[in-house]
């Protein structure tokens, strides 16, 4: 168990810049998990905490080691790769006894920890098998099991679950949670996937170009975004960001589009002060964007859209509408009745709007402004 | 904990459905059809041909020598049956002797050298920036023929210090003078050997490098993390993992060896007296030289049944590597 700290870290590749000045830290025992698109750096970073490339600059440190010179062997780390790269001429016993016999475990303790960690992940049964006899969701645990008999102070996972199909997905995500809980030790996760950091992570670094935008808990990061950047990146389907001008009149701050005018609620305005005839983005959740005919409340804004494609979710449809030549995505309830073509009146919910610069693309502010 | 089921299950009707159907076909496909020869034969035939000709029809007929003596020189020479006499003359005659046992050091010494050589360089090599370059320079003796390795050695190891490479450097170090050494019987086999090393690297090496090459970088990443060392991921890593095509190259590299020829008959043509000599040399020599087809071609059909056994081994792994 231990922190890790990465302070100002630099990854250079001759002239490219792969991770630019990231500082972070995970702290004992939590769940962290590194997510952006690919080239972001996600992956850099976790390779230079495991030790398989130098840093540039910067200073990592594991616990109260600064570990920049140490070999991965020496860091106290176990890592589970994309690949899962297992021994293919081992079977599982000795792939997952492998890094305790390096280290001279003693045969019966060796034989101990990986039973145990067998039956954690229920593959005791497959202990004599060379990994080509293993479905991918078994060699996806005999990964894990690899790195949980090391017994590690941290875990470093570099997009475990892209191999595996949808639905294993779900499950596996599910299980390495439950792993995280039972062994209480420092995780650093990487994905692509904004739904597995939000489902996995107790809190989430977003990365983009090598930079970090925002490390916060998956709530935070929905609620408050630092930028469109992770405002579009994270929730699904996305936030719609819909361009417009910001105006102040009769002494009150609006935004100003194409076929829509939203007065800004006085918690966002104040955010946004001084800051008039500046153009902006006005960020909305498709869950809060509702059918006027449904929104219960004081609407102060309202504008006409049609619908363009309407997909079932069962519990919930997602609406695209088009609205003076962009389309929004809205999140409507299953019974709100929204056709293909049809034109309705829609209202954003003012107590959820974002609003951004468009020049920066970093945020003014957030309706909700007690925590941001 | 799911261990991978499939979660769906077929439905079972179309799997009834569908059972009949593929035992109905299956049958047909095994036999062919009286029409379905001429394609057969058009695609196989002349390839067939070529291997009864040039392949089967010679090996049938070097079987069929060695339980025969030559009187006389010619085709049509008159023999005579003499049942197993020309393998147990092979025995008692001190020069075939020798080269079978020149042929067993060969064996014994270039396979390990070259192979133990091939994996060094490789991974030596793989950590070199330019790496192409080495290669190419150990690759360049491939493109020579034995005929001519065997001509560039036979001055490299020449006598004197000023036409002779070697002798040269060693006239040079101190408390060494030049030696002869395809002249004296005690080096003369380890300089051809050297030679053939030489010759046979630069294949062990390209292909040994090819394996390398694909073990995936996730794997001794993996290694280190795990706790080995360099030493450790190429112990216990990496040459397991290449160890299929180093199998190859021991195989090829033993076949190659036992029928080695040009480079000893360009170098020394056997000597000096005899001491250098093998069997492919030997079996040359004995059917040409010394008109006597019967006892070379004892001699091929020994080399044959040699070689039998490392060819099974390999064809075996083939086989092996096709099922997994």
């Amino acid at each position: 168990m231990a922190r890790v700290g990465l302070e100002h870290i630099w990854k250079r590749y001759g002239d490219v810049v792969a991770v630019h000045d990231v500082t972070l830290e995970a702290k004992d025992e939590e769940f962290l998990v590194l997510v952006g698109p690919s080239g972001c750096g996600k992956s850099t970073t976790l390779r230079m905490v495991a030790g398989l490339d130098d840093i540039s600059d910067g200073s990592i440190s594991i616990g109260d080691r600064v570990v920049n010179d140490l070999s991965p062997k020496d860091r106290d780390i176990a890592m589970v790769f994309q690949s899962y790269a297992l021994y293919p001429h081992m079977n599982v016993y000795d792939n997952m006894a492998f890094g305790l016999k390096l280290r001279k475990t003693p045969k019966p303790e060796i034989k101990r920890r990986v039973n145990e960690a067998g039956e954690i992940l229920g593959i005791t049964q497959l202990l004599d098998r060379k990994p080509k006899q293993l479905s991918g969701g078994q060699r996806q645990r005999v990964a894990l099991g690899r790195a949980i008999v090391r017994n590690p102070a941290v875990f470093l996972m570099d997009e475990p679950l892209s191999n595996l199909d949808a639905k294993l997905r779900v499950q596996t995500r599910a299980e390495i949670s439950k792993l995280h809980q039972r062994l209480k030790t420092t995780f650093i996760y990487v994905t692509h996937d904004q739904t597995e950091a939000m489902t996995m992570g107790d809190r989430i670094a977003v990365m983009k170009d090598g930079f970090l935008q925002q490390i916060d808990t998956p709530q935070v990061l929905y609620d408050y975004p630092v930028n469109t950047f992770v405002a579009g990146f994270i929730g699904s389907p996305a936030m719609n960001l819909v361009p417009g001008e910001l105006k102040q009149t009769d002494g009150r701050l609006r935004v100003e589009g194409p076929g829509m005018v939203v007065p800004l609620p006085e918690s966002l305005a104040a955010q946004a002060r001084g800051k008039d005839s500046s153009k902006v983005f006005l960020g909305v959740r498709p869950e809060h964007i509702a059918p006027k005919s449904q929104y219960n409340g004081n609407a102060p804004n309202e504008m006409t859209a049609t619908v363009e494609v309407v997909e079932h979710m069962g519990s919930k449809q997602f609406v695209y509408l088009g609205q003076a030549g962009a389309t929004l995505t809205a999140e409507f309830p299953a019974d709100a009745e929204a056709r293909p073509e049809q034109e309705m009146q829609i209202v954003f919910d003012p107590d959820n709007l974002h609003l951004f610069d468009e020049a920066s693309g970093n945020a003014i502010g957030h309706s909700r402004s007690a925590v941001a | 904990m799911a261990q991978g089921q499939p979660a769906i299950t077929p439905p079972t009707t179309s799997s009834v459905a569908v059972a009949p159907t593929t035992a109905a076909i299956q049958p047909k496909g095994r036999g062919i059809k009286p029409r379905s020869y001429i394609p057969v034969l058009c695609f196989l035939g002349p390839a067939l041909a070529l291997i009864a000709f040039f392949v089967v029809y010679p090996s049938i007929k070097t079987i069929y020598l060695s339980f025969y003596a030559q009187n006389g020189i010619g085709y049509n020479a008159p023999s005579t049956f003499t049942g197993w006499d020309n393998y147990t003359g092979l025995w008692s005659n001190d020069q075939i002797r020798t080269s079978i046992r020149n042929n067993i050091l060969w064996l014994v010494l270039v396979t390990p050298v070259t192979v133990i050589l091939g994996v060094l360089f490789a991974v030596l090599f793989d950590r070199v920036r330019y790496e192409s370059i080495p290669k190419s320079i150990v690759f360049i003796p491939m493109a020579i023929s034995a005929t001519a390795s065997g001509v560039i050695w036979r001055l490299m190891y020449a006598d004197d210090p000023h036409t002779g490479t070697v002798n040269a450097i060693l006239s040079h170090l101190p408390g060494f003078s030049p030696l002869s050494f395809l002249g004296d019987a005690s080096f003369v086999n380890f300089a051809l050997m050297g030679a053939q090393i030489w010759t046979g690297l630069g294949f062990a090496v390209v292909v040994l490098s090819a394996a390398l090459k694909s073990i995936p970088a996730d794997l001794t990443e993996a290694a280190k993390i795990d706790g080995a060392n360099e030493i450790q991921i190429f112990s216990r890593i990496t040459v397991p993992l290449m160890w299929p095509t180093i199998t190859v190259i021991i195989t090829l590299t033993m076949i190659g060896v036992l029928k080695i020829f040009d480079l000893v008959y360009t170098m020394t043509s056997g000597g000096p007296a005899g001491s250098s000599d093998v069997l492919a040399l030997e079996m040359y020599v004995q059917s040409f030289g010394n008109a006597n087809p019967g006892v070379g071609s004892a001699i091929a059909v020994v080399l044959l049944i040699a070689v039998i056994p490392i060819m099974a081994i390999n064809i075996n792994r083939f086989r092996t590597e096709g099922q997994r």
